[in-house]
């Protein structure tokens, strides 16, 4: 068997990496802790310096300033950076402006974006409360992702944000040690929805957007927000799973109403969480066009294009090492060792996306929402092409 | 497997130290946070995430086709609005249930239609159906529409409120039915949207945007110049200007 790589990793818990070496209750300066408005907007990037998609040259490009990967609902992405001795995450919608920003100190600190019960987009972002010398305990806080406004919280979790979702653990005492038991919350109000406990029991896959995935001996099962009500379940044996082989993935969401879980140390799951039947067992990574709603899986045999009703509409081989870099408006763009291509999702055919007289970094997507805005790496930052018209709104009301 | 292009990218050469920090920061929380299952590899895609960038572009086949060929200016085009010679030439790519082209058929083509009344500016539409079998069928519905003179109409009304039809409504008896809202002759549209001129013609359209690298829906044309996406209006105003000029300073 070929191995191909996974990527699209999510990113957002790099912040967390920090505790690895800065340890938990470090001194550090005082965050602002509450959302606020920022009175500076984001640097535009001059495009002549990039080789853009063409699908994004006319875009306005600007400059977040993240160093982690952000993640995104409702057309708002959120990501963070390091700045002055604390963190800043801010949350930026797609014209570029930013809504709000709220600061955690750098140590034990993370976020994630999930979705309330009533559909509303969540920012979900962890605190440490410490004493003159000693951490006295990790915190998760929701915030409405657009305004800003608390929601629920503080409540107390066992650790930093892991994922994927609403789901905390202690982190590990060393670089090659294992985290905590895995505690997952209910978005909509912020208590405790699955909890597991040293040893045997049901482990906690992550929480993806509403919906709570745990494997217990015999199932991978699904759980309402509140982990109160069994959705459905997919029977272990049926796939030669067993309860220790399934674990979080670490791809970035395929998409709404999916979810990848690893099944193997090279293999993952993509489940379609409202039907509970696994689309497939042998994904290493999947995604969606939205525009079109068409299903990419990258596999060990290749890649393989599906529709709405999960027909197939194409399947390609392609080298090894080839990874997904981003999917949308109907373009799919790949990593293939140090190249990028570019095929329409549709059709396989490989597409012209660039301008073959460009110059300068080549930029490629790494998310693009369905309204035609995406997150872009040019290698040495994450840039987000804006839609619409600059932002002007005076947002000093936070 | 397309040609590559040959010239390699310029790699950053300056990395931040807190980028390199995190990089590094992550080599720690991969091996951390995957007990069991870390390899190298997968370490080296986490810190892949801040550093890496691509060096070169495997690109398709250059078109045979250039630019200019995309214009026809062919008086009896049932799809093209404005005189055969106006001074400047928008070719549009869309598909009719490419989101994005009913957006700017609502929002930015009543703009460009100013310019074709004020007899500065043709429009012709092509249709590339990239989303499969009910895009080429609504092409070959407008087509019909447009051997009656209801292009544009029948155009405006599949993409009504700047919002694309659902599969389903692009469905035969759909379609149909929209012609007989419209007025037109239903009997010889149904006829016109299955004879071999029209199919020919819809065929003849889609290759002519495929050839042109129109992958992605909307594209256009405008001056020698390729538009991609549905971008703000300002945009397409600004190159109808630039346009304009370089005709008028005899530039094209």
């Amino acid at each position: 068997m070929r191995r191909r790589r996974t990527a699209r990793a999510g990113v957002a818990a790099v912040v967390v990496v920090v505790v690895a070496l800065a340890g938990c209750g470090a001194t550090e300066p005082e965050p602002v802790r509450q959302p606020r408005a920022l009175e500076e907007g984001l640097p535009e990037v001059d495009r002549s310096g990039l080789r853009l998609p063409s699908s994004f040259e006319e875009q306005r490009v600007v400059d977040p300033g993240w160093e982690t990967t952000s993640e995104y609902a409702d057309g708002v992405f959120l990501g963070a950076r390091e700045q002055n001795g604390v963190l800043e995450f801010t949350a930026v919608d797609v014209q570029g402006e930013v809504l709000w920003a709220a600061q955690r100190p750098v140590s034990c600190s993370g976020f994630t974006v999930t979705t309330g019960i009533d559909g509303r987009a969540l920012a979900i972002l962890t605190d440490t409360e410490t004493t003159s010398d000693a951490l006295a305990g990790v915190t998760a806080t929701a915030y409405d992702l657009t305004t800003g406004h608390q929601v629920w919280g503080p409540v107390h979790v066992p650790g930093p944000s892991q994922g994927p979702g609403a789901v905390f653990a202690a982190p590990p005492d060393g670089p090659m040690g294992d985290t905590g038991p895995r505690t997952a919350l209910d978005p909509a109000t912020g208590r405790i929805s699955g909890a597991e406990s040293d040893g045997a029991g049901e482990r906690i896959l992550g929480e993806y957007r509403g919906t709570l995935l745990v494997v217990d001996e015999d199932a991978l099962v699904a759980r309402d927000s509140a982990g109160e009500h069994d959705l459905w379940r997919i029977s272990l044996a049926e796939y030669g799973w067993t309860a220790a082989s399934l674990g979080p993935s670490s791809s970035l969401s395929p998409g709404d109403g999916l979810a990848l879980i690893k099944t193997s140390g090279s293999t993952q799951a993509l489940i379609d969480l409202d039907k509970g039947t696994v689309l497939s067992d042998t994904a290493l990574d999947a995604a969606v066009d939205v525009a079109s709603n068409t299903l990419v899986v990258l596999d060990d045999v290749g890649l393989h294009a599906y529709d709405a009703g999960h027909e197939r509409l194409w399947s390609s081989s392609v080298a090894p090492e080839t990874t997904i870099a981003a999917l949308g408006g109907v373009f799919l763009y790949l990593r293939e060792g140090g190249n990028v291509r570019v095929h329409n999702v549709l059709t396989g055919d490989v597409a012209q996306a660039y301008d073959p007289e460009g110059r300068g970094p080549i930029t490629v997507p790494t998310q693009i929402t369905s309204n035609g805005a995406a997150m872009l790496g040019d290698g040495r930052r994450h840039l987000l092409a804006t839609i619409g018209n600059a932002p002007t709104t005076d947002r000093s009301s936070l | 497997m397309g040609a590559h292009t040959g010239r390699a990218a310029t790699r950053p050469r300056t990395v931040t130290v807190v980028v390199l920090a995190v990089a590094a920061l992550l080599v720690v929380f991969a091996l951390a946070m995957d007990p069991g299952e870390v390899s190298g590899e997968r370490v080296a895609e986490r810190a892949a995430a801040v550093e890496d960038a691509p060096t070169g572009i495997e690109q398709p086949a250059q078109p045979e086709s250039d630019v200019g060929s995309a214009e026809r200016h062919d008086p009896d085009d049932p799809l093209a609005a404005g005189p055969v010679d106006a001074p400047v030439t928008l070719v549009v790519f869309s598909d009719y249930q490419c989101p994005f082209c009913a957006q700017w058929s609502h929002e930015t083509l009543p703009l460009m239609m100013d310019e074709v009344e004020a007899g500065s500016l043709r429009i012709e539409w092509r249709d590339v159906n990239v989303y499969g079998a009910a895009s080429e069928r609504a092409s070959r519905a407008a087509y019909a529409a447009g051997l009656q003179g209801a292009f544009w109409e029948y155009h405006d009304a599949l993409y009504e409120g700047g919002e694309k039809r659902s599969e389903a409504g692009l469905g035969q008896d759909a379609l149909i039915t929209l012609a007989a809202e419209l007025g037109l002759d239903t009997e010889r549209l149904a006829t016109d949207m299955e004879s071999k001129e029209t199919v020919a013609q819809i065929a003849e359209n889609q290759q002519l945007g495929l050839d042109l690298g129109a992958f992605s829906t909307p594209m256009f044309l405008m001056g020698g110049q390729t538009l991609v996406g549905a971008q703000p209006s300002q945009v397409f105003l600004d190159a109808f200007e630039r346009a304009l000029a370089s005709v008028e300073t005899g530039e094209r």
